[in-house]
């Protein structure tokens, strides 16, 4: 994925419609340190058709709009966010986790440690009872049915929610706390589905009660957050889809898996002959 | 409804000339718009801004029109937009031009910049300067009371509007929105009302003699980009990112119409002088003219 990145090259000198901003976005931005702009992954904006704004985590493999605010250029505008909105509320969806046109409904269950919580989705909070009322465990606001955060679960208590027939634990997936919460700050955050290989479908990992618009954002900002926009998409009521579906994409290796688990060329959208 | 087309980016602003006949437009596709609204006479256009044109305003007296773009120069014509402006003016850098509000009786105008400054404008001198302290954060939202006398900018992503005193050039008081901004600001024409649409779909209405206790009109599912009265004072009309445009009864408190005229958002409104039409400006890159129901 670093290669995409730097093969993608800046933003700011790749776009020259985008060279005439002369108030960009580099000056003050660079001095200030963020987790984001060191990470190995990669990252894109892009807003739906009412103008919600989306935040996007290629993860090793996720595709990419050919036109969009991309990589170095988006930290930036992440730390400017984070900057100018004040935190809010946040979410988490069950439905944007779940990889389709996969066996098992394509939910994870992954093991949390200390530095990797885990968010553990639930029909009821009674099995977790116990947990919640020790502190091994607290409540995630969640669109629908219950969410914990855990943090450093032990085997025991995996085990005991993941027991065989007993159907407690309806997926779990690791929380990643030490990067950009956007969705505190009215931003829908998405991550790749599926593993680091194949460009699968992004999903809704977490969505802000209070999402912002993107004519609150300053001009310089929005134009480039308005670079790639999903004209026939909902974030708040699509949590999973394939952005090469709907706009000219990039990936890694010139493919991606579209929601029914086809692989295709990002190129014209014809299925890719299995190797 | 008329619809005005030819922007080939989304509106960004509209204003009205004091005659009524004539509508300025600034868009995101970095032009600057003027449309004859008394006939067919084509648009003219001014294609030289570097960025999108984020502000629009004509001077009261009617013989100037202001742009101010993202980018930060503010530009100034007299009636047509010959290929030189009267005057053109690096100003708010960095960040561009937010708002332009024209000062009644006469050509000065106040300018609001992503560079938290307001600035006071001679228009016929070219010169300007600070009004007021720098604003904490950048503002979403400016509007003069009619009679001149007190500046109302609204904070962008703060629940919070700051009043400034234009006699004294100082902050002198600020209302609060508890949560959310405001995006859209408007002074009925008596200046006993000040209007503030806010991010969560509010309009808010604060009596300015005594603010204590705003009432609040709700409709709009989301942002508020445009706010206007009539002539009147007896009615509103709010638009915004929800894609609707609503008229309001301000005695009632009631909401009287709800219009959809575009494909997408609103992103500005403009009330024409007699109060008879409205024009709506959009992420569509069309420009709605309606009439004013009855």
């Amino acid at each position: 994925m670093s290669n995409q990145v730097e093969s993608a090259g800046s933003l700011l000198s790749r776009e020259s419609e985008i060279v005439q901003h002369p108030t960009l976005l580099r000056a003050s931005i660079m001095e200030t340190d963020f987790p984001a702009a060191h990470s190995t992954d990669s990252c894109w904006f892009a807003i739906d058709k009412d103008g919600r704004v989306g935040f996007f985590r290629t993860g090793e493999a996720g595709a990419y709009p050919q036109q969009c605010l991309f990589g170095e250029d988006a930290d930036e505008v992440v730390t400017r966010l984070i900057e100018a909105i004040p935190a809010g509320e946040s979410q988490v969806d069950r439905r944007g986790r779940l990889l389709p046109a996969t066996e098992g409904g394509g939910m994870w269950h992954v093991f949390g440690s200390s530095e990797w919580p885990v968010i553990m989705f639930l029909d009821s909070l009674n099995p977790v009872q116990d947990a919640l009322l020790t502190g091994r465990a607290s409540e995630f606001k969640s669109r629908e049915g219950f969410a914990i955060l855990w943090r450093d679960l032990t085997q025991p208590e995996y085990d005991r929610y993941h027991q065989p027939g007993r159907g407690i634990c309806r997926g779990c997936n690791w929380r990643f706390e030490d990067r950009a919460n956007l969705a505190r700050h009215g931003i829908y955050s998405f991550d790749t589905l599926g593993g680091n290989v194949t460009a699968y479908p992004y999903g809704l990992h977490e969505l802000p009660t209070k999402p912002i618009h993107v004519d609150q954002l300053p001009p310089q900002i929005r134009d480039y957050v308005k670079l790639a926009r999903f004209a026939s998409l909902n974030f708040e009521e699509q949590p999973v889809f394939q952005p090469a579906e709907h706009l000219p994409c990039e990936s890694h290796d010139g493919t991606y898996s579209d929601m029914e688990g086809v692989m295709r060329s990002v190129e014209d959208g014809q299925i890719v002959p299995e190797e | 409804m008329i619809t005005l087309a030819g922007h080939t980016a989304a509106i960004r602003s509209v204003a009205y000339s004091p005659d009524g006949t004539q509508l300025a437009s600034g868009s995101e596709d970095h032009t600057l718009r003027l449309w004859d609204l008394s006939g067919d006479v084509e648009p003219q256009v001014w294609p030289a801004f570097p960025t999108s044109v984020e502000a629009v305003a004509f001077t009261s007296d009617g013989l100037n029109l202001l742009a101010g773009s993202s980018a930060g120069p503010v530009v100034a014509f007299t009636k047509k937009l010959t290929k030189r402006p009267k005057w053109n003016v690096a100003m708010h850098r960095p960040g561009g031009v937010c708002s332009i509000a024209p000062v009644p009786g006469g050509t000065d105008v106040i300018t609001a910049g992503w560079d938290r400054e307001v600035r006071y404008w001679q228009s016929q001198k070219q010169k300007s300067k600070a009004l007021c302290d720098p604003l904490e954060v950048a503002p979403s939202a400016m509007a003069l009371a009619p009679a001149g006398d007190s500046l109302a900018i609204a904070l962008g992503h703060v629940p919070k509007i700051v009043l400034v005193d234009m006699e004294r050039h100082v902050l002198h008081g600020s209302l609060s929105l508890h949560e959310g901004s405001a995006f859209a600001l408007a002074f009925s024409p008596n200046g006993s009302l000040l209007a503030a649409g806010d991010s969560l779909g509010r309009v808010w209405l604060w009596d300015t003699a005594n603010p204590g206790k705003p009432r609040m009109l709700k409709g709009h599912t989301w942002t508020i980009y445009g706010l206007a009265f009539t002539p009147d004072g007896r009615r509103l009309v709010s638009a915004g990112a929800d894609g609707t445009s609503r008229v309001w009864d301000i005695e009632a408190m009631r909401e009287l119409h709800v219009f959809v005229w575009h494909k997408s958002w609103v992103t500005c409104l403009a009330m024409s002088p007699d109060g008879l039409t409205v024009a709506t400006g959009s992420e569509d890159h069309t420009i709605a003219v309606w009439d004013m129901p009855e």
